[in-house]
């Protein structure tokens, strides 16, 4: 073994002055001594709901939730995809189809914000996070450089979008919305000319930054607060972030997206793409495991889709309805998702052209398509569509399936809080329950994981 | 702390001597009052909603009883429980006495409570009756000295370029509440991150003007080290006010130095400057570094009064009018917030105090809100919100100017000033059921009492709270709850699905008609009575006859405000409104909300005094927003901190006296 790790270091060129190694080096290396490497996932959320009858292939009959009684696994290699997943095509065999878990516990609407993945409902007097969300603690679990990365697209230039994650109750974590800041924060260390100096001049700053508010914090005792507190534990946090990624350079620079106009683009659509491509590099580079990516995610009032040329608002299509096989906000819906399908699909098909241990780093990686609006415009969350690509190398019972989970309080019902606490147990957490309970439902037969059906 | 008890809030209005030995006062007091409010319904016969309370006991070790005892303080704290159909209410004092009880013993059990009371929106948790009770006028200031974040707006004021730069700072206002309010704003590694970009793009740009002042410093025979010694301190004069210390210019230069060696010239003055803007003296205000005095009191120093003063009325630092007025030595702190507070409200060239008071209507009534409900074009009648929004904010305008009975004024006005100057051309008379080839004019119209009265009638404000398709009874009701009875309503239980039926055929009202079930009327008949009446208009704000056809049904009962004079049958809103703008409980609500955004924190019983004083200063002036203010703003709460936080025990402190 300790050839191989001779020889990939030097594959790597990292000279004798480097005497850190960095998390990508560790990853390559785990693979070559046969050691697991820890899973990624993958979170994309677009507004204006999911309807049950839009996760269904055509050649599927399709029942209300309501009528649903069993558990049911249909081999979706057999079926034409519906529509709007149709640039899943190519991966069918990985791809899962899943129906019917609820979400009661967020409510619903027009959207649960960080309810779809924390499984709790927003008050109405803030938005603020009631909890950790999903893909936080599993980025707490599995970090890459850092624990977690959240970007996204919304129709208007915002920078930031708050309240979808979070690292515990009242602590949102930024979703980054403008595209080349994204490329800033993670990947200017590696980027040449002034846009490194930039990194550079920025650490340094950093750097001054953290002694200057200890020594204010120290001066004011205990007048200073808990405000000041989080002002500073966020300036050490992000001066140590400066370090990880200069330590990792080599990495991000090979691992870096190529910055074109996409990045500054004022077509919402194309800014989204940039994202994507960025967050690809950010899963192969090792900058973190788990990735959020929202698509004008809580927007209603909106246009996010200029770009492709459907010019209705959210709301306007999400009127037209959309949980009938005819209805006219159909072909909208078909749009707007297929193309955000096909990004999801170039996604999974770079993973796939990464090799990693002996297979491809798709293999160990897990896509979750959802809503933050559960299943329709005007959402109820008594079910929950939801699409799924990868398995984790087989660890979970994923792919080529089309799952319908008994309806709402029918014996054998599970919700997504039960799904998410499977996750969590795929990376070494034993947690049985997951985000807030809903009171209706049997807690140790329905919001209990792991789900026996999805594990194998 | 074991675990969370989750949903349970903590209000505790004690008075010293209450609280004995625990079990006592369990087997004493509280399971009499068990026995007698509750066990008819939660006991061994009935078990509505699955509860029975008859079997607690005072340990709360087992965490299905613990959570049982929080369900239950928070369903009284809320006015939950006893239900409308009981047999038998407690007094407050007794309930006071429950609540503070299981508050108490939840604490001692090691279980962390969710506190609410000072959280945004959660306000009207503290009593109204002890507030506003003479024998509570003898507290003192229970809330400490805290750091202030300086708001967005204030922060773009301060850091000139920051404007240019998208502020990550930017607040979703939620609906119903304030948008600048302590706690609004957490911070983490990645917003850090935009400040820091913010700071370092404004700084670029700085640093390569002051290269060109330090080569004109050069010529004339300085230093280099002096002449950027000179452009630092010139810079830390224009975004901190103040000359830098030695020992801070020292770590400033070592900075610069330490960059421009490595990145080159002039990255280190660009780092430095950057360094400037981002010191937590920009970001955060400070106060209460003073002395204490007899009563354990920190007065804010006449450093400190003018910038509290100065980002309480606007979003600009003190200008050197208000630094001078604090130099002098002759008057008190509290007679020069006074003579301050009523020159800048009163200046007319440069009115930004005064808008100050627009912007509070504008949040307390929550109008604005009606530019984002979308609303479908139908034909024959044109939406624009924007134009609707102005005329309210034109009406507000209006009847501050005349400072009189300005919120009576405000609830029962019979005019309105409508379309007037630059959104006269985009208006639609029809929205206030004038003719359609009406003419605008300046002067205020007068509509028919039984159409229109005051705001809550306005097209703007029913526009903001209805929804995309119908009125919105439910906010509607909410917002009266909440804003002028001084009620609460619990979160929606999760279990709740919120939606009507969708039945074209039907009116609101019958469609509403679930909301009869028992599980939701508990909360539905704090808020469908009170917006009921508001059915007179349709949800493009119009007054109309009919709905679907057939005449449309304004009646109400409105029951269980608590208020008096508030509770019975109405007919339409006017009753109400007329109703609501004679209580003197609902004026004192109101003067409890402008506590709220002028001070920027929920109000404590160590406030009593300052909202006794307020509301008097309020009704000795005629009702006069400029008195009320004034009062505020020169109040106990608004000078003295606590030198201990008092709410963090749940106990408000007794004053001396």
């Amino acid at each position: 073994m300790q050839t191989n790790r001779r020889r990939i270091l030097k594959g790597l060129s990292l000279g004798a002055g480097s005497t850190l190694l960095s998390p990508m080096v560790e990853r390559v290396m785990a693979n070559a001594e046969g050691q697991e490497r820890p899973p990624r996932f993958v979170f994309v959320l677009q507004s204006n709901g999911f309807d049950a009858v839009q996760a269904c292939p055509e050649s599927i009959p399709f029942q209300n939730y309501a009528d649903r009684e069993k558990f049911e696994s249909i081999d979706l290699t057999k079926h034409k995809l519906p529509k709007g997943l149709a640039p899943l095509e190519p991966l069918k065999g990985k791809t899962t189809i899943l129906q019917g878990l609820s979400g009661r516990c967020t409510g619903g609407g027009h959207s649960t914000w960080g309810g779809s993945l924390g499984q709790y409902r927003i008050s109405g007097a803030n938005l603020s996070p009631q909890s950790i969300t999903i893909d936080y603690q599993l980025g707490q679990a599995i970090p890459g450089i850092l624990p977690w990365i959240g970007v996204g697209m919304a129709s208007g230039a915002r920078d930031a979008l708050m309240n979808i994650t979070a690292r515990a109750a009242h602590k949102t974590m930024p979703i980054i919305l403008n595209p080349e800041k994204a490329y800033n924060s993670f990947f200017s260390v590696a980027a040449g000319g002034d846009r490194e100096k930039n990194f550079h001049l920025k650490r340094n700053l950093l750097d001054y930054m953290v002694g200057d508010v200890k020594k204010t914090r120290k001066a004011l005792g205990s007048l200073a607060g808990e405000e000041l507190d989080a002002y500073l534990s966020a300036y050490d946090q992000l001066a140590a972030r400066q370090y990880q990624l200069l330590d990792n350079k080599e990495v991000l620079r090979k691992s870096a997206p190529k910055l074109d106009d996409r990045f500054t683009s004022e077509v919402a659509t194309k800014r989204l793409e940039a994202q994507f491509e960025l967050a690809g590099s950010a899963l192969i580079g090792g900058l973190s495991n788990v990735a959020t990516l929202t698509c004008a995610a809580t927007e209603i009032n909106a246009q996010p889709y200029l770009g492709i040329g459907v010019d209705l608002s959210n709301h306007g299509f999400g009127h037209m309805g959309g949980n009938k096989r005819d209805a006219k906000g159909i072909p909208y819906y078909e749009k707007t998702r297929g193309w955000l399908f096909s990004l999801i699909a170039k996604l999974a098909q770079r993973l796939e052209k990464t090799p990693e241990g002996d297979g491809n780093m798709l293999d160990n990686t897990i896509i979750v398509y959802m809503s933050d609006a559960p299943d329709t415009h005007h959402s109820t969350a008594y079910e929950w569509p939801l699409a799924i690509v990868g398995n984790l190398k087989g660890k979970m019972n994923l792919g080529g399936r089309y799952i319908n989970f008994p309806g709402y309080g029918k014996p054998g019902h599970h919700t997504v809080g039960a799904l998410y606490t499977t996750f969590l147990n795929s990376v070494g957490q034993r947690q049985q329950t997951f985000g807030r309970l809903d009171p209706e439902l049997d807690e140790k037969t329905m919001q209990t994981g792991p789900l026996a059906q999805l594990m194998t | 702390m074991t675990f969370l008890v989750r949903h349970a809030t903590l209000l505790i209005a004690l008075s010293a001597g209450v609280l004995g030995a625990f079990g006592d006062d369990f087997k004493e007091r509280v399971q009499p009052f068990l026995t007698t409010y509750c066990t008819s319904c939660h006991g061994p016969e009935k078990q509505k909603g699955k509860i029975r309370v008859d079997h607690l006991t005072a340990s709360m070790g087992e965490r299905k009883e613990a959570e049982l005892w929080s369900r239950m303080l928070e369903a009284i704290e809320f006015g939950e429980m006893p239900s409308d159909k009981a047999e038998k209410f407690p007094t407050k004092a007794e309930a006071r006495f429950v609540q503070g009880w299981i508050a108490r013993t939840l604490d001692e059990a090691g279980l962390e409570v969710e506190e609410k009371r000072d959280k945004e929106g959660y306000g009207n948790l503290v009593s109204h009756e002890l507030l506003f009770s003479p024998a509570e006028s003898k507290r003192v200031v229970d809330v400490a000295a805290r750091l202030w974040r300086i708001s967005p707006k204030a922060l773009a004021n301060t850091v000139r370029g920051a404007r240019l730069v998208s502020n990550p700072f930017a607040l979703d206002k939620p609906h119903g509440n304030f948008r600048d309010f302590k706690g609004k704003y957490a911070f983490n590694s990645l917003m850090a991150e935009q400040v820091t970009e913010l700071a370092l793009a404004h700084s670029q740009k700085e640093a390569q003007n002051a290269r060109r002042m330090i080569v004109v410093l050069r010529e004339k025979g300085m230093s280099i080290d002096e002449a950027n010694k000179e452009a630092i301190k010139r810079h830390y004069h224009h975004v901190l006010r103040r000359t830098p210390t030695g020992k801070e210019m020292d770590t400033l230069m070592s900075l610069l130095k330490k960059v421009d060696a490595e990145l080159g010239i002039p990255r280190g003055l660009q780092a430095v400057y950057a360094a400037i803007i981002l010191q937590p003296e920009t970001l955060f205000r400070f106060e209460g570094t003073g002395k204490s005095n007899d009563s354990g009191l920190v007065a804010l120093s006449r450093r400190e009064l003018p910038t509290s003063l100065a980002f309480a009325l606007t979003d600009l630092p003190p200008d050197t009018n208000l630094l001078r007025a604090f130099g002098n030595e002759e008057l008190t702190s509290r007679e020069i917030l006074r003579a301050e507070t009523r020159r800048m409200l009163d200046d007319e060239e440069r009115p930004v105090a005064r808008n100050r008071l627009l912007q509070f209507f504008q949040e307390y009534f929550d109008y604005q809100k009606a530019e984002d409900v979308f609303k479908d074009q139908v034909k024959g009648h044109k939406h624009w919100a924007p134009a609707l929004v102005y005329d309210l904010d034109a009406l507000v305008t209006h009847i501050l100017k005349k400072d009189k009975q300005v919120l009576k004024t405000l609830l029962t006005t019979p005019e309105y000033l409508v379309y007037v100057n630059s959104h006269r051309d985009h208006g639609n008379p029809l929205v206030y059921n004038l003719p359609p080839d009406w003419k605008p004019t300046p002067e205020p119209v007068r509509f028919p009492k039984n159409q229109r009265m005051g705001v809550l009638t306005h097209p703007a404000w029913l526009v903001a709270h209805s929804g995309n398709f119908d009125n919105d009874p439910i906010r509607r009701g909410h917002w009266i709850r909440y804003k002028l009875l001084g009620g609460n309503i619990p979160d929606i239980p999760i279990n709740v699905d919120a939606k009507l039926p969708d039945e074209a055929t039907w009116t609101l009202r019958k469609r509403i008609h679930v909301t009869r079930a028992e599980q939701c009327y508990k909360c539905h008949s704090k808020m469908n009575p009170l917006g009921l009446p508001f059915e007179l208009y349709d949800h493009y704000g119009r007054f109309r006859f009919n709905e679907l056809d057939k005449p449309v049904d304004v009646t109400s009962r409105i029951v269980n405000t608590g208020v008096p004079g508030v509770d019975g049958e109405v007919n339409g809103p006017f009753e109400l409104i007329e109703r609501l703008a004679n209580s003197t409980h609902c004026e004192q609500v109101f003067v409890r909300y402008v506590f709220r955004f002028f001070l920027g924190r929920n109000e404590t019983l160590g406030d009593a005094r300052t909202l006794q004083q307020a509301h008097k200063a309020y009704v000795d002036n005629d009702g006069s927003m400029e008195a009320l203010v004034i009062s505020l703003l020169s109040s106990d709460s608004f000078i003295y901190r606590a030198q201990k936080d008092g709410r963090k025990t749940g106990v408000g402190k007794s004053g001396k006296s």
